[in-house]
């Protein structure tokens, strides 16, 4: 079962397998907001968390796949022993880390060892023969022979010496996405509004989403229309790999559709070739589609 | 590593359990040292207008969502040196630094009570970027808690984050909206801001300079907020009150000096022992001073988003004019509650002091004469004239026309003034000495001509009357006569 946070009508997925099986199993792919982890600095890609439509979050709770929780307020009593964990984790963390540095750096010594060895070799011989030609040439063999020698070549013998020690600073942290800790939250109940889901009982919020299931259930990827002025935009298949075909706008049934909203909203699907959908959830449960295409593009 | 599961104490009915996110073993931080840091190119290929579903779309597509699992799924790992430690404080509703700053306090945080403070969106950023490690009640705070906690103010914080966080992303430096900081038309006038940090650092190159969305600046629930509208004209008080108001307490605007008002800054409470080569730079003939200002550019770093009500109303605090023109030069003491503790004022009379600056006399410029007359010469309305106003129709007009033309032409024959000027002889027509002999008529073409090309001397001459005969006295002359290279020249002055 999948849990949705929800938060000030914001339902969030922290979680990548909760995603994936969302995008993947379910065809609710959802928006990322956050920072990536690898390109924080950029804004091409996106990462954790993921943000859903509210239409996506009420389907995925419909269908049972879902539950959609508020935010789990902090207990104050887990509080002491949670710091005691944490202290524990890191310092057991850490000699960890610390066995596992001076374990690496040995195993590469051990890879780099033959040549050590004859670089080392290199360099006793060009300084035999250098207080000879020290007078003649110039610090040319030294420079050839000290060249190829590893900065760790300066140990006397063949076994590392004295490992230098691993500082705390130099010890690896991890900022975590999610929550690090279990916790306790209450379901939501999305049938009534709250503070935390406002969208219950929101005419415009109804209409949209008999419109996002209705198409959903037809086997289309739904995401954001805002990019192209719609409510969504309607794809074949996952939005990685291909083009939307609709961008579909909500309309209510008794309402009047003004000329011009309607020109503009037309013009907005001919320039990025697309069809606009107008979408009207009937009094008995189906939707009416209308769509609209400019006949004059190739 | 699993986390060991806690005893949850009393969970309420029907609660559910959240279970805990990724959390790395020591071995996978060890091995995120060496992990790519490259981003992958989004697309495997262009996108495709049907699914078919072929082989190769299927491959492509799990290739596509291989890597933006792979992306997601990657944790942030940081040395912790390199992790700059801070608290968050929900009272305050700031987060405090608790080791030095890094690089990016140049361009965020601010200063408060000798400690290194960032707001919480810029603290959120930099912990989703992972310079800073943010703690509460001594406990790491993971990325999703700081977005619980710190973004409290509901829709509205996080949607205000999603675009501060954008920009950021993008380059931009963004700070929070603080009309104290935008120039008003008064100061850009003065050019105070030539020389403080804000107009020093936008000559540095790659920085570009944003204004975030007024954000709710209120941490102290008793500060009221200033309605933006106000802004721009008490911009210069909210920067001197700003500096005065360190207790936030907003005074009312009602409260006024006394009537021989001259609330200088306190600077001023103690100026006669300062040079007086500071007063004649600081006034201007229409008698403000204004010593206070130096100091506000300091803040600019200090202010903690105050936006609260000027303590003063400048407009109705009089400033004395110390100039030559108008000398004010009895000062009274100014108000205990106007001056800052530890201030004591006197009163003084300005007089020798006046007399040992040297106040030169201000040179207008030939507009600023203009102003100061309320006249603008050579330029008057037609319609000020009250016979035009008298003027019922177009007709009438023109006819007032006509009639002040015929008042100021009488003397102008149509004839000469209604014409092209044209030479009376040209230049292949030359004279012969036939044409001399009419010597009178040549002085009175000259004299004509003299009027025809300085048509507003208003001299007449009694030949006027003859000019017409005159010139066509010549002309038929000029006919007669047989050319004769002797006196083009001559002849060939008159056009």
């Amino acid at each position: 079962m999948l849990l949705v946070e929800v938060k000030a009508g914001q339902a969030l997925v922290w979680g990548t397998e909760a995603a994936r099986t969302l995008r993947e199993r379910l065809g609710v792919g959802g928006r990322p907001v956050g920072s990536l982890a690898r390109g924080p600095r950029q804004n091409a890609r996106l990462g954790l968390p993921l943000l859903l439509l509210p239409e996506e979050a009420r389907l995925l709770a419909e269908i049972g796949v879902a539950t959609l929780v508020t935010a789990p307020r902090p207990n104050p009593g887990q509080q002491a022993q949670a710091v005691a964990a944490y202290h524990r984790e890191q310092e057991s963390g850490f000699r960890e880390q610390r066995a596992l540095a001076s374990e690496a750096r040995r195993r590469r010594l051990k890879d780099l060892e033959e040549h050590i060895a004859e670089a080392r070799a290199k360099k006793q011989r060009g300084r035999g023969r250098s207080s000879k030609e020290r007078r003649e040439v110039g610090g040319g063999a030294f420079g050839g022979g000290a060249g190829s020698v590893c900065p760790c070549s300066n140990f006397p013998s063949p076994q590392p010496g004295p490992q230098p020690p691993f500082p705390e600073t130099a010890m690896l942290v991890q900022l975590p996405t999610a929550r690090p800790r279990p916790a306790w939250a209450r379901p939501l109940d999305w049938h009534h509004p709250s503070p935390d889901w406002p969208h219950a009982g929101n005419p415009s919020h109804e209409l949209r989403y008999q419109v996002y299931k209705d198409l959903w259930e037809r086997g289309y990827f739904l995401t954001s229309g805002g990019k192209f002025g719609g409510d969504f935009l309607v794809y074949p298949g996952d939005p990685l790999r291909f083009h939307a075909h609709f961008v579909a706008q909500c309309c209510a049934p008794g309402d009047s559709l003004p000329l011009p909203d309607l020109v503009s909203a037309g013009r907005l699907g001919t320039n990025v070739r697309k069809t606009l959908l107008l979408c009207s959830p009937q009094p008995d449960g189906s939707v009416a589609y209308t769509s609209l295409q400019w006949a004059g593009l190739p | 590593m699993d986390p060991a599961p806690e005893q949850p104490l009393e969970p309420e009915p029907g609660a559910v359990l959240i279970p805990a996110g990724r959390m790395l073993s020591p071995e996978e931080l060890f091995a995120a040292r060496s992990r790519d840091q490259k981003l992958p190119l989004r697309s495997h290929g262009q996108k495709v207008f049907l699914p078919d579903g072929s082989e190769a779309q299927e491959e492509q597509l799990r290739l596509c969502r291989q890597e933006l699992w792979t992306l997601l799924a990657e944790e942030r790992v940081e040395r912790r040196g390199s992790l700059v430690t801070a608290e968050w404080s929900p009272q305050d509703g700031v987060v405090t630094l608790k080791s030095f700053a890094g690089k990016f306090w140049q361009t965020m945080g601010f200063s408060e009570g000798g400690q290194q403070r960032l707001y919480p969106e810029e603290a959120l950023y930099l912990l989703e970027c992972g310079s800073i490690q943010l703690f509460y009640q001594d406990l790491p705070l993971s990325i999703q808690e700081a977005y619980e906690m710190l973004l409290a103010q509901g829709t509205k914080g996080f949607l205000k984050y999603q675009v501060f966080s954008h920009l950021k992303r993008l380059g931009y430096v963004v700070r929070r909206f603080q009309p104290s900081l935008v120039q008003s038309p008064y100061e850009r006038q003065l050019n105070l801001e030539s020389g403080s940090i804000w107009s020093s650092e936008k000559c540095h190159g790659k920085r570009k300079r944003r204004h975030s969305s007024p954000w709710s600046t209120d941490k102290k629930p008793k500060v009221l907020e200033n309605p933006l509208p106000e802004v721009v004209g008490t911009a210069e008080s909210q920067a001197t009150s700003s500096q005065y108001a360190p207790s936030q307490n907003s005074r009312s605007l009602e409260e006024k000096p006394q009537e021989s008002s001259h609330v200088e800054d306190p600077g001023g409470s103690s100026w006669p022992p300062e040079s007086p080569g500071q007063v004649p730079g600081q006034t201007d003939p229409h008698g403000r001073t204004l010593k206070g200002r130096g100091g506000s550019q300091d803040t600019a770093t200090d202010d903690n988003g105050n936006n609260s009500k000027p303590r003063w109303d400048f407009e109705k605090i009089a400033f004395p004019n110390m100039a030559c023109d108008r000398r004010h030069t009895l000062l009274l003491a100014p108000a205990p509650e106007l001056l800052p503790q530890n201030v004591t004022a006197r009163e003084i009379d300005a007089a020798p002091w006046c007399q040992q600056l040297n106040q030169r006399k201000e040179k207008l410029s030939r507009r600023e004469r203009e102003q100061q007359r309320g006249t603008t010469p050579f330029r008057s309305d037609v319609n000020a004239d009250p016979e035009v106003q008298r003027c019922t129709s177009w007709r009438a007009y023109k006819e007032l026309l006509k009639r002040r033309w015929q008042q100021k032409a009488w003397n102008q024959p149509p004839n000469l003034w209604d014409q092209p000027v044209t030479p009376l002889l040209t230049p292949g027509q030359a004279a012969s000495p036939g044409c001399w002999r009419s010597l009178g008529t040549w002085r009175s073409v000259l004299t004509s001509i003299r009027q025809i090309a300085y048509p507003v001397s208003g001299k007449m001459t009694q030949e006027g009357h003859m000019l017409g005969c005159a010139s066509v006295d010549l002309m038929n002359l000029s006919q007669t006569c047989a050319p004769s290279s002797g006196c083009p020249s001559r002849v060939g002055m008159f056009p």
